[in-house]
């Protein structure tokens, strides 16, 4: 035991002093967190945000109505472009998406003639697909008081044996805009979980993503130095000198631990007071999920230090690994937005449960209970991980 | 001259002995592309899993003959034009309701009020309110639902809005008859019920952005977008495998050793230049190669792909050397440049691509080469061609020669 503290200390201490070490563990992860932060689309859905280039505003009564209800949709954020402008505005992300409002769009509304728009969008985009979605209930109101219009004059019309004037459209535009402003059926939305304000947001998803991605990156220097001390003949020695495998073994892994749990720590306390996120609604439930992930990045660590011989392949591995278990675990990006089948196939892997953890401690309400199952998925991994890597364990 | 290429392929034989090497090269870049390709869906479609979406309908419709609103929403979220989008499950009660969203069964719930019927036919009084209760954890699949439901709610309003709309400029137009009033009011409200499904006067159409240049829109596969940041950035740790041999030959003693012999210093820091160049070029060309025959990615014109492809080698072997330049041991540079290549990926949308799209994001990848690489890429991949990527190429070119001038300079100062 004696012999393991001396380790632990003896790595500590040439963690605080390796500059490098703490790029990773601390600068790159809040880097991170704020860059994606702020890229990510908010859950706020007061917030305005995503920009949508719209073409075509020659100045008649039609698109000017339609070009302020697209701004008072809080979601958008309306800039106007010229049609050969928006593709290229699009294509290069200066705007989640484009609209273009053909010629003659003014003439055939007021004509009542059909009239087809152009969204102009990256397939892939996330805020392309809530940017058309707030459009297309823009257009879908426009459409409705058009019909509404139409239905209650020609319907008049009828009875009085006329045709619909523009006079009697003009009358009936304005009863169906005040029955309009005041409709018998709305649609609330609530969020579910304890905190009503509660709501999926880009620091929400950036945080907890820094944290799961970040973690290995935080083993890089004790397990660098494993594989160099293996190399120079150091593991060989303490071995000779009587220090057991076992002690190495717990001195490196107790390292990892702290060092990525302060750092777990560090993103944590950034989180919730510099983000608002509310981490410490379930401390006890916090904590699990913190050491799990710092064993099992400790026992990553091991493994790929156990199975590498060269600091090349150490770093190599460990930033592979990191980028593949944020990818597909969903630190990247939500995995709600991904392919059928790929949620599935990402939940075999610890960072997806570690994902889901969070969220729901943060947006659920989630207690000690409810991670108990994740974390289990979790200390699986751990074991295999940490089996695997006693298996392969070599002083030499 | 033919001393420094015979550096140069000792360094390039060196690499490809090296299997971590060619691992972060390689095998890590397609692995990524084929697993973030497949996140998006397969091929040339992009789909995002359909949103778990359970209903409670309350409404027992306005009276005999009349049908049931509540029935008509449940309907549109069942319909076949969402079913990829959403699975619809029928529950009977709003607690059920929202335990299945609260349990993480279900995605969203819309809860449809007991009135809803009474609330349109103006038979009860005040209004009717439909509760969309979902995860907060999730945006998309919820926010499907409530477009779905906001839709129909406004075919409801409209419908409402008509008939009244309908009845009070009979009034105004000299109608007095109660029943000649209620039958207008009623067929208006058919009318817009019946039409609302079918033409809408404004329609909207979709489609990808058309490169300038480009004679129509062209639409890339998802796993070749995604090879494309992968393929930038891991040419960056291929970079600065290379790059770091003048390290390990100084930390070895044979860098010394090669300066004894009558070399000039510049041949030998030459030839070690010209094989990172080298290494880089190789890896693009074999992970486009790969791209082309596994994601079926197409490039476009041979032309503009030489050249950028050309571009994109110089400026990541600029950035292997410039990063390597600075640190002192193998051990240092390997980190530090992780450190910074990882930092250029972020700043450069190489993870996120087009996942996630908003306005500064395109003024802040600029600042990074690898930023103006990956617009020129896209650009190609879009169909475009010399005059669409001719900023790019320029831009990132101007930084290849500052990097390189930089690495040359601190190279020089410590070995020449």
């Amino acid at each position: 035991m004696r012999r393991t503290r001396h380790i632990v200390g003896k790595e500590l201490l040439q963690n605080l002093r390796d500059p490098l070490a703490l790029i990773f563990t601390i600068v790159m992860p809040l880097v991170f967190t704020v860059f994606l932060g702020f890229l990510i689309p908010g859950g706020d859905e007061n917030e305005s945000g995503l920009p949508l280039a719209v073409a075509g505003a020659d100045g008649s009564p039609a698109v000017t109505q339609l070009m302020e209800a697209l701004e008072a949709t809080p979601l958008l954020e309306v800039k106007t472009m010229t049609s050969a402008e928006i593709d290229e505005a699009v294509q290069d992300q200066k705007v989640a998406a484009g609209l273009l409002i053909p010629e003659g769009y003014g003439a055939a509304v007021e004509a009542g003639r059909q009239v087809t728009l152009t969204f102009v969008r990256v397939q892939t985009s996330s805020g392309a697909q809530s940017a058309r979605q707030a459009v297309e209930s823009v257009l879908s109101g426009s459409n409705m008081a058009t019909l509404a219009t139409q239905a209650a004059a020609e319907q008049v019309a009828t009875a009085l044996e006329n045709t619909a004037d523009d006079g009697l459209i003009g009358a009936a535009r304005a009863l169906v805009e005040a029955q309009l402003a005041d409709p018998a059926v709305e649609v609330a939305t609530r969020s579910g979980g304890t905190s009503v304000a509660a709501r999926m947001g880009g620091f929400e998803q950036s945080s907890k993503g820094s944290m799961v991605y970040w973690v290995l990156f935080g083993v890089m220097s004790v397990g660098g130095t494993m594989v160099l001390e293996r190399q120079r003949g150091l593991l060989r020695r303490l071995n000779a000198i009587g220090v057991r495998a076992r002690e190495i073994i717990g001195g490196k892994m107790i390292t990892m631990i702290i060092v990525t749990f302060l750092q777990q720590l560090l993103l944590v306390l950034v989180g919730r007071f510099a983000f608002g996120i509310d981490y410490f609604s379930s401390p006890a439930a916090l904590l699990l999920i913190m050491v799990s992930l710092s064993v099992m990045a400790a026992a990553f660590g091991l493994l790929i230090a156990s199975v590498f011989r060269t600091e090349g392949g150490f770093v190599a591995t460990n930033v592979i690994t990191a980028l593949l278990l944020g990818a597909l675990g969903g630190a990247w990006f939500p995995l709600e937005i991904t392919s059928p089948g790929f949620t599935k196939v990402a939940h075999v892997l610890p960072s997806a449960w570690l994902m889901d953890s969070l969220h729901g401690i943060t947006l659920k309400g989630w207690g000690i209970a409810d991670v108990l199952g994740p974390m289990g998925v979790v200390w699986i991994w751990i074991v295999a991980l940490f089996v695997v890597a006693v298996w392969r364990y070599r002083p030499d | 001259m033919m001393r420094a290429l015979s550096i140069a392929w000792k360094d390039t034989v060196h690499v490809y002995r090296d299997f971590a090497g060619l691992a972060m090269m390689f095998i890590a870049p397609l692995v990524l592309a084929t697993v973030l390709g497949a996140a998006f869906g397969s091929g040339d479609n992009f789909s995002i899993a359909a949103a778990k979406t359970v209903v409670v309908d309350q409404d027992a419709g306005a009276g005999a003959g009349m049908p049931a609103a509540g029935a008509t929403l449940v309907a549109a979220l069942q319909s076949p034009e969402v079913g990829d989008l959403l699975t619809v499950t029928e529950v009977d009660s709003p607690e059920a309701a929202r335990e299945a969203v609260d349990s993480g069964d279900a995605a969203v719930a819309v809860i449809i009020p007991p009135g809803l019927s009474d609330a349109l036919t103006g038979t009860a009084p005040g209004k009717a309110e439909i509760e969309i209760y979902k995860d907060p954890a999730l945006t998309v699949g919820p926010s499907i639902a409530e477009a779905v439901a906001e839709s129909v709610v406004q075919s409801f309003n409209g419908s409402r809005a008509a008939a009244a709309a309908a009845a009070r400029l009979a009034v105004a137009q000299g109608l007095t008859g109660n029943a000649q009033i209620a039958d207008i009011a009623t067929k208006t409200a058919a009318v817009v019920a019946m039409e609302a499904r079918d033409d809408a006067q404004i329609t909207l159409e979709q489609r990808n952005p058309v490169v300038a240049g480009a004679e129509k829109e062209k639409r890339p596969n998802v796993a070749s977008q995604v090879l494309v940041g992968m393929m930038l950035f891991f040419m960056l740790f291929g970079a600065s495998v290379p790059a770091r041999s003048v390290l390990d030959e100084h930390r070895n003693g044979t860098l010394s050793r090669l300066f004894t012999t009558p070399t000039r210093r510049g041949v030998i820091l030459g030839g070690k230049f010209i094989a990172v160049f080298v290494v880089v070029l190789v890896q693009a060309i074999i992970l486009m190669l790969a791209g082309w025959l596994l994601f079926k990615a197409d490039w476009g014109e041979p032309g503009p792909v030489t050249a950028l492809l050309v571009c994109s080698a110089l400026v990541a072997a600029s950035l292997g050397l410039v990063t390597v330049s600075f640190a002192k041991t193998p051990g240092q540079a390997g980190a530090v440049s992780s450190a910074i290549f990882v930092f250029l990926g972020l700043v450069s949308g190489n993870f996120t691509g087009t996942i996630v799209t908003s306005g500064p994001f395109a003024t802040v990848r600029r600042v990074s080469p690898i930023g103006w690489l990956m617009e020129g890429w896209s650009k190609l991949l879009y169909g475009g061609s010399w005059g669409s990527i001719a900023l790019p190429v320029l831009v990132a070119l101007g930084f290849a020669v500052v990097l390189f001038a930089v690495s040359v300079f601190f190279f020089r100062r410590r070995y020449a």
